[in-house]
């Protein structure tokens, strides 16, 4: 790993196309600026492995044959189709669900 | 959710899905049909092309299967049947690497992660899959909202029951 020592409004150019620029130092923080091309994709670390994570996890389960127990799932599957309109393969009239954002505790 | 705009430059980025079935379904459920996904998705960066595999059985969880890694595939659902109130911003750049103009052209799925015990049984809200059904081009979108990675399927369920009563 190349280590480069900035302060702040200091930056550093990867390649010809990524400028990264410390911002601002405060406390344990640093405010970081990224100037990439369009097409690349910039995630904190730790939120990019967590999703590579979870992608394992759910690829495994799926390998492994769980497949059947989600067939037995008919607890499961009676509530998907309680509603009406939840069959799969019908188109679904679009309906509105934005009352906004709402979103789940986790 | 209103008709699609027609300024989709100017709406693109600031128009949430939150609907479940984009309008060339119909193109999309067929098994034939080939999704590329240039870049994989994390930690299978390899598998750059997928098709749907629909069993009747697991309805309405379907299978997306690798056609370029042997043995991989991941179980997926609709995760606006899921969860009410489910609606997402694809964030820009994504839409740009898609190439996806019209919102309404997004079939949006998330991955399962089946457990054991089927009331543990979670879906990846936060990184689902976003197809552009206009070309066939897929790729798993991280948003920026605060949606959780492992949402559980069943409590999601019941919780629209509720609100249904």
């Amino acid at each position: 790993m190349l280590i480069l020592t900035r302060k702040s409004d200091e930056s550093i150019i990867i390649g010809n196309d990524i400028k990264i620029k410390v911002l601002k130092i405060q406390g344990n923080q640093v405010h970081i600026g990224i100037d990439a091309p369009r097409d690349y994709s910039i995630y904190r670390e730790e939120i990019f492995e967590q999703i590579r994570r979870e992608n394992e996890n759910a690829r495994s389960t799926a390998a492994s044959g769980q497949l059947e127990q989600l067939e037995n799932l008919t607890g499961l599957k009676n509530m998907f189709f309680h509603t009406s309109d939840d069959a799969p393969t019908a188109p679904v009239p679009s309906h509105s669900q934005s009352s906004g954002h709402r979103k789940p505790a986790k | 959710m209103s008709e699609p705009k027609k300024d989709h430059a100017a709406t693109a980025v600031t128009d949430h899905v939150s609907r479940p079935y984009p309008k060339k379904m119909a193109n999309t459920l067929d098994e034939k049909v080939v999704f590329t996904f240039p870049d994989g998705v994390p930690a299978f960066e390899d598998s750059k092309h997928f098709v749907l595999v629909i069993n009747e059985k697991i309805k309405p969880f379907f299978y997306l299967k690798s056609q370029d890694v042997p043995g991989l595939g991941f179980v997926c659902i609709d995760p606006f049947i899921i969860c009410s109130g489910y609606s997402i911003k694809i964030p820009a750049k994504d839409q740009s690497l898609l190439g996806l103009n019209d919102p309404s052209s997004a079939f949006v799925l998330s991955f399962v992660t089946v457990e054991k015990d089927p009331h543990e049984t979670t879906a990846n809200l936060l990184a689902p899959v976003v197809i552009n059904t206009e070309n066939m081009q897929g790729r798993q979108v991280i948003l920026d909202e605060n949606w959780p990675v492992r949402f559980n399927i069943w409590h999601g369920l019941e919780e629209r029951e509720k609100q249904q009563q």
